[in-house]
């Protein structure tokens, strides 16, 4: 990453070549097209370069930090598209059904995402709504826990019960096949 | 169920979202703080289970990216690293002909040089011994408020009060402004009162010690600046003044004091 920090061609190519085919799958399951995909994924690539110098080996494995940082950088787009109203920024409770669609679905997204949409189905409703909202919507966890009154610790237990869930679910389905 | 066991399991629970990159810029400071703070048998645990979650891609759409998506990821960097480099450019020259001048009257021994690097290592150890001492607590203690408190109030506690009476009070109206440039590291919160005047800025995840001028255009054109703020932790924030006259129309952006960078 220290010679990502200084631009080295050399070093983007080599973090291309491994993580390259990763990023873009994670911005094909949030973005509903291949151009807002390619597009995030060079985004990415370039916010990786600008951020190389915070990468500390001693916290995270590499493949950690470039997903977090993807993740980071969808999430901030999904919300930078989604207009949302100022009272959400005031804290007030707003009722949102927990079977909302996703703003972003369409049939393309949902072919491409079958697996996890299918797995989705088999969480307990409250770990499925708040990833449907937190990580598919881009609200932020205060904003969840407002639209399904319910407090900002359990919002976040849900949520990381229900995400290791989801890989549990995937890694067993994987090897099933 | 103990403290700690508490403890370690919301350690665990903040170590998964964070993967997933959930956390707001101040809950992942936290967490990290809590890392650190962590004994390394838990490090080694959360590291090696924010891997796994990220090199998981059982349930990612089963597509590769096109071969030309490659050439243009090099070409975004490089277009990236060539306009920072002639942004800055300037700052280097300014760089350059203080190390110049400084160079010129600088006639200290190494030995200086040594003696006082001696020195600074001594007070460091001794201020990492008395923050040793304390670590335990704090770990507990930072967890807990990672965990448990809502953002608003942890906010609360890092730029004061005066910040939620704004964000709470129905008068408030609220602006978000995001780099010009498109860059999305770090956003600012600007709340004016429109019925008593007033406001409070707070600036988000940015970059360690940029100054950022809050600017205001009024409706009749004028333009007037209502705060600065330098960005020193994660958040940072001040309330300001403004006439409560001038509110209503107000059009709200900033620009980075040093660069002259823009805010919209």
């Amino acid at each position: 990453m220290r010679r990502v920090a200084l631009g080295e061609e050399d070093a983007i190519n080599e973090l291309y070549a491994r993580f390259g085919g990763l990023v873009f799958k994670i911005a094909i399951q949030f973005l509903s097209n291949n151009a807002e995909a390619e597009d995030a994924v060079q985004e990415v690539f370039v916010r990786l370069w600008k951020t190389a110098d915070r990468f500390d080996p001693r916290k995270a494995k590499l493949v950690t930090w470039v997903m977090l940082i993807a993740r980071r950088h969808l999430i901030d787009r999904i919300r930078r598209k989604t207009v949302r109203p100022k009272s959400y920024e005031l804290g007030e409770q707003h009722d949102i059904s927990a079977t909302d669609a996703p703003e972003t679905s369409n049939m393309l997204l949902e072919e491409r995402n079958a697996a996890l949409w299918k797995a989705l189905q088999t969480l307990p409703e409250m770990q499925r709504t708040v990833i449907e909202r937190a990580y598919f919507h881009g609200f932020t966890l205060r904003e969840v826990s407002l639209q399904i009154n319910a407090p900002l610790g359990t919002v976040k237990s849900a949520l990381s019960r229900g995400l290791l869930r989801l890989r549990e679910r995937g890694l067993k389905d994987s090897t099933a096949l | 169920m103990t403290d700690t066991t508490n403890n370690y399991n919301q350690l665990l629970e903040l170590a998964v979202l964070d993967s997933h990159g959930l956390l707001e810029p101040i809950e992942a400071e936290l967490f990290t703080k809590s890392f650190h703070n962590a004994p390394a048998s838990i490090q080694d645990e959360i590291i090696n289970l924010q891997r796994e979650l990220a090199e998981d891609d059982s349930l990612l759409p089963l597509v590769t990216p096109a071969p030309a998506l490659k050439q243009k990821v090099l070409q975004a960097v490089t277009d990236a690293a060539d306009q920072e480099a002639r942004r800055l450019a300037p700052l280097a020259l300014i760089g350059a002909r203080a190390s110049v001048a400084q160079g010129a009257g600088n006639n200290t021994s190494p030995s200086y040089f040594w003696r006082i690097a001696a020195l600074v290592l001594f007070g460091i150890s001794v201020v990492l011994g008395i923050i040793a001492v304390d670590t335990q607590r704090r770990i507990d203690n930072i967890t807990q408020m990672a965990m448990n408190l809502d953002t608003a109030i942890t906010i609360t506690d890092v730029v004061g009060s005066k910040f939620k009476a704004f964000v709470d009070n129905p008068y408030c109206h609220v602006t978000r402004l995001e780099r010009e440039n498109g860059n999305p590291d770090g956003y600012l919160r600007i709340a004016t009162n429109e019925l008593f005047g007033g406001g409070y800025v707070i600036g988000i995840d940015l970059e360690q010690g940029e100054e950022i001028i809050i600017q205001g255009t009024t409706a009749s054109g004028d333009v007037i600046e209502l705060a600065r703020i330098t960005a020193d932790s994660a958040i940072s924030g001040r309330a300001f003044e403004i006439d409560k006259a001038l509110v209503p129309g107000l059009t709200l952006t900033a620009i980075n004091a040093t660069t002259g960078q823009r805010w919209v």
